[in-house]
Order: structure tokens, then C-alpha cells, then sequence
């Protein structure tokens, strides 16, 4: 867990009044206790994202929310994906070969 | 590491503003967290980023063109962890949006529905998808065609006709080389070329400039000397008494016109070299000369 200055410290471009509005937007929710924020690796590695969309590739304020909401519910659907073919590999083999054969026929209809 | 400008696909020449675009489409393509299901997404946005310090800063650019710093000449990115590292594999991350859902964990409809699909004969559907790449080639190339074999990101070589007056910026449409969609039609790849300029001849509509260094006393006297053209040298007459800044038009040794037909000109601006190792006869004599013929090269109306 870090502090907001060594946060700060760490991103060359990263200013200290964009990081508030990210907070406040909820772009970023990082914990705080008396003292300030506390922000921890997902959240440096998130303040790394929203840098490298605002400050390198030119994303407004406005639309940052959206495409980060984005990516999260993208990440979600990974998330879920992969809980599926978890369950399917836990199903015995014939309905496994059954899946990745109709699975694989779509794939290739119509090639 | 490779050449910087090569890295983001632009010209040497290229604006700031066409290297932060090419930045930025690159790195929509490559940034790990935008593309969570491609791991090697993570190298390519590696080596884009680290070539965007040095060539998207103007700063630097310079001290990279004058050769004062290399291609790591940007400082090194510590070691990195993406977003994607945590957004998938820890559930109770707050920024999910799963828990939104009442009640149920997983959202399985959408996948429900996914199969559902595919089990009534395959109706889950995806269009072709059109591709786009940068490709840059040398100034002579773009004047007078040629084929290039490019290496595409999935193994396969395209050969790449590049017609003959092709223009920096200009994008060519290769239909069919795209990428397949779900009913096997297949998308167009896009190619955007970028020419190298030339250390000889600038490009200007379908002429091509350069210009041609005589000595005093072939401007005098006349000469027919070598004159390098985009088809190669070809003997042309200087007149006698040719002044500095004359251009000498050679028909039909310009660039391609598109549909019309024909070629443009080759202007040849003729540029006058003081004689090399002019001793003291020729000072005295030009001394001798000038007082016979006063000339004043400043004055206004002088050529």
C-alpha cells in the first residue's frame, strides 16, 4: 500500500488534481483512513491504465469512465468465460467432445 | 531495438501530429489492457511506447535525428504490471461489475444465449474484418511502381503492387486480404505508405525538382553534361550563358499521371559552383575583367 505522493512520484505525467477527479468519478476507489488514500497494486496498475489512455492517447475526462467501465465489464465477461470452460472441463468427455465439436463446426461454417 | 520510426510506421519527415496518431492507433491495437486475450500484445506495446519517448517528444527527436542519443536512448520502463493481470482473476476486485447483477454470481445468459445459438444451426455471426497496416517505401519505388513482399502479423505474405506516382499518405485498398468473418467472406487490408524522401529529387504534383551544379565555365560556354533522372542519367545541353536559377525542363521524366495519362517534368534548376581552386591569375583577372564591366549583383533588378 502506498500514499498519494509516492502514487504521484511514480507516473512522470500524472498530475495531482487529474488523480482527484479520478477518484471522484470512481475511476479510481482506492481505501483511505485518517490520513489519506491508500492505493494498491491494482489500483497503481489502473492509475497506470488511465495515464497511459489520457495523458499518451489522448482520452478526455469525460470518456475515460466510459471506456474503463468498458474494459471492466470486458474483463467480467473473460471472468465468466472462463468459469464456463472450467465447468465444461469438469464434464465428463463425451459432453466435452460434444461441445468442442459443435463449437468447432460453427467456426467453420461457411469457410 | 529497431529504428523508432520504423517501430510506429511513419516517414522520417512525418509531423509530430502524424506520430502521435500513428501512437495512438498502435497502441489502442497493442496496449495489454485493451486487448486482454492477446499476450503478445504486451511486447509489440513495449517496443511502440519505448520508440514514442524518443521520436514523440520533439525534443528528443532532434537529439535522436542528430544522433546524440540511440534507440534506448529513452529512459528504460520499469518492469510494469498491467491492469489485465488483476482484472480477471481476482472476483472480488471493486471495480468489477459483476456483484451488479442481483442475485446470481455469474451471469451465464450471455453465454447461454451464445450456445443456444450456435445448437439452432449456427446463427452467431461476425463480419469480415478489414486490417490496415503502414508500409514505407523509397522515393524511387513510389515514382515508378513496384512490388513489395510484406510480412503480415499472421504469418502470410502479401505481395503488395505499388503503382507507379504513388503519393506519401495514400492508402491502398487490397480487397480480400483481410480477415475472414463468420460466413467465410473475407475483409480488405488497407496499406498506408509513407515515402522516403530522396536526397536528390523533391517531388512536387507529378514534376519531380533537382537541381544541377555546373562549373563557371560550363555556364559560360555551354556543356552537355550527366543529369541524373528518376529512369536513370541521361545527357542534357546546358546553353551557353546559362545563369544560376534557370530550370531546364526535360519533358516526360516526371511522375506517372493517375488516369490522364503521361508523365510530368523533370525541372532541373541549374546552380552555378565557383571555381575550385582559383589562384591568383584568376583573382587578377576577374579584378582585370570587372573593371571593364562593372556589375552590381545586389542591385534590385539583377538577376
Amino acid at each position: 500500500m502506498i500514499r498519494e505522493t509516492e502514487l504521484i512520484a511514480q507516473f512522470t505525467y500524472l498530475e495531482r488534481r487529474v488523480l482527484l477527479i479520478w477518484i471522484e468519478e470512481g475511476v479510481i476507489a482506492p481505501q483511505r483512513d485518517q490520513e489519506g488514500y491508500l492505493f494498491d497494486q491494482v489500483d497503481e496498475s489502473r492509475v497506470a491504465l488511465a495515464c497511459d489512455l489520457h495523458y499518451r492517447m489522448g482520452l478526455d475526462h469525460a470518456s475515460l469512465p466510459v471506456i474503463l467501465s468498458l474494459i471492466d465489464q470486458l474483463h467480467d465477461a473473460r471472468h465468466h468465460l472462463r468459469a464456463l470452460t472450467r465447468a465444461v472441463a469438469e464434464q465428463p468427455d463425451a459432453i466435452q467432445q460434444e461441445i468442442t465439436r459443435r463449437m468447432a463446426a460453427d467456426h467453420t461454417s461457411g469457410n | 531495438m529497431a529504428n523508432p520510426y520504423e517501430t510506429l510506421g511513419v516517414a522520417p519527415n512525418a509531423s509530430q501530429d502524424d506520430i502521435r496518431k500513428a501512437y495512438r492507433k498502435a497502441a489502442k491495437e497493442t496496449h495489454p489492457d485493451l486487448n486482454p486475450g492477446k499476450p503478445e500484445a504486451e511486447n509489440r506495446f513495449k517496443e511502440i511506447n519505448a520508440a514514442y519517448d524518443i521520436i514523440g517528444d520533439a525534443d528528443k527527436r532532434k537529439r535522436y535525428d542528430a544522433g546524440e542519443i540511440d534507440e534506448t536512448g529513452a529512459e528504460r520502463q520499469p518492469e510494469r504490471h498491467f491492469y489485465r493481470e488483476y482484472a480477471e482473476a481476482d472476483p472480488s476486485t471493486r471495480y468489477s461489475r459483476r456483484g451488479e447483477s442481483a442475485g446470481a454470481g455469474f451471469d451465464y445468459d450471455v453465454f447461454a444465449d451464445l450456445f443456444r445459438g450456435r445448437g439452432e444451426g449456427g446463427t452467431f455471426r461476425m463480419p469480415p474484418q478489414d486490417v490496415r497496416y503502414a508500409l514505407t517505401i523509397d522515393f524511387l519505388d513510389a515514382v515508378n511502381g513496384a512490388h513489395k513482399m510484406v510480412a503480415m502479423p499472421d504469418g502470410k505474405t502479401l505481395d503488395i503492387a505499388i503503382p507507379a506516382g504513388i503519393n506519401d499518405g495514400q492508402v491502398l485498398r487490397l480487397k480480400g486480404q483481410g480477415l475472414p468473418g463468420s460466413d467465410g467472406q473475407l475483409g480488405d487490408a488497407y496499406v498506408e505508405i509513407s515515402v522516403r524522401p530522396h536526397s536528390g529529387f523533391k517531388r512536387e504534383g507529378y514534376d519531380i525538382l533537382s537541381t544541377l551544379p555546373i562549373s563557371l565555365g560550363e555556364a559560360l560556354n555551354g556543356a552537355s553534361v550527366h543529369v541524373e533522372t528518376v529512369d536513370g542519367p541521361v545527357d542534357v545541353k546546358v546553353p551557353k550563358g546559362a545563369k544560376a536559377g534557370t530550370k531546364l525542363r526535360l519533358r516526360g521524366k516526371g511522375v506517372s499521371r493517375d488516369n490522364a495519362g503521361g508523365r510530368g517534368d523533370q525541372l532541373v534548376e541549374i546552380h552555378i559552383v565557383p571555381p575550385e581552386g582559383a589562384d591568383e591569375a584568376l583573382a587578377q583577372f576577374m579584378a582585370e575583367w570587372e573593371k571593364t564591366h562593372p556589375q552590381n549583383p545586389r542591385r534590385k533588378d539583377a538577376a
